[in-house]
């Protein structure tokens, strides 16, 4: 309830500003008039009871003010005005605003790629069942450095290995479609069947298995 | 001898007090809060009137303009069904408050 009432005056306040300020201005002036009535009343000369009444009042600016920075929402008035100036200074510079704007946006930007390929490279677990137990072996010749692994070998190492559950072996080979309108490069990799299941990737439907099969 | 400041967090109270009697005016409300304090209260209005905003704001009060005795216009608040609420529980609370507070110092 109380939640609902200051919001609406709030809003009454933002909405109705010059009603409200010439209320509070009314309402203060009267209590002003009265208090000078009064002090007639007790003996004062009539000029030099208005002045002490302001006086009592604290001055009339000053406690306008008070209910101001008092009232709920007051901050929205210096949200207000803060961004008033910010803009009135961007406009007085306008060189120096969109260099500085540009500057903003584009380290914002930088930051934003450079934090979205961490994320999906260092921080994101692999879409694998547990990927932390995946490796990738590699088979370098002194001279020669990496060599494509061949199949009788790979055999070998399956049969030998026992350092792993699994052993799947792939090859990355580029292909070209073509056929379908323009032709267009694909990434593609040639793999041994047992990969799939190995990576825990058991449900490609029939489509899947026929376009694997198209690239391989 | 010196006005009283008005302690912190007692001026709500008060002000729902005297208008928990009848609808008042700003300035009417600070004389009698004067009065009833046997001159001891010295009401800055400065702090007077943001209270009655914010309660007025939080729905305690009503406020209209309305003619006084003296056929001048000025602003009367009047407690709500809200602000009635308020009134009791923080007078309880107060009356709690004033009665630990004088058998701590009457106990010591």
């Amino acid at each position: 309830m109380t939640l609902i009432h200051r919001f609406a005056s709030i809003l009454r306040w933002l909405v109705h500003r010059n009603r409200a300020e010439q209320d509070l201005n009314d309402e203060l002036q009267a209590f002003v008039d009265m208090a000078a009535a009064d002090k007639v009343r007790d003996g004062a000369p009539p000029t030099e009871a208005r002045r002490l009444a302001v006086l009592d009042l604290g001055g009339i600016e000053q406690t306008k003010e008070h209910v101001r920075s008092a009232r709920h929402g007051a901050w929205l008035d210096e949200v207000g005005r803060d961004v008033r100036y910010a803009l009135r200074m961007c406009a007085r510079n306008p060189g120096f605003s969109a260099i500085v704007i540009i500057t903003l946006a584009l380290g914002i930007g930088a930051n934003t790629a450079v934090f979205s390929v961490v994320d999906a490279v260092l921080l994101r677990p692999l879409a694998y069942t547990e990927p932390e137990r995946l490796v990738v072996v590699h088979e370098t010749l002194p001279q020669r450095g990496r060599v494509p692994v061949g199949a009788f070998e790979f055999e070998g190492w399956r049969r030998a290995a026992q350092s792993f559950d699994q052993m799947a072996l792939m090859a990355v080979a580029p292909v070209i479609l073509t056929g379908a309108g323009d032709p267009e490069r694909l990434d593609a990799a040639r793999v041994s069947a047992s990969l799939f299941p190995m990576l825990g990737i058991e449900k490609t439907s029939r489509c899947d298995h026929e376009r694997v099969r198209a690239v391989a | 001898m010196e006005k009283l400041d008005i302690p912190q967090g007692t001026l709500d109270l008060m002000i729902l007090t005297i208008l928990a009697r009848e609808p008042m005016h700003g300035y009417g409300i600070s004389q009698r809060l004067a009065v009833l304090s046997h001159d001891q209260f010295h009401v800055n209005p400065g702090s007077l009137f943001p209270s009655l905003y914010r309660l007025e704001q939080d729905g305690k009060l009503k406020a209209e303009w309305r003619p006084t005795e003296n056929n001048r216009r000025a602003k009367y608040y009047r407690l709500t069904a809200s602000g009635r609420r308020q009134l009791e529980q923080h007078r309880e609370r107060w009356n709690r408050v004033s009665f630990a507070v004088t058998s701590v110092l009457e106990g010591a």
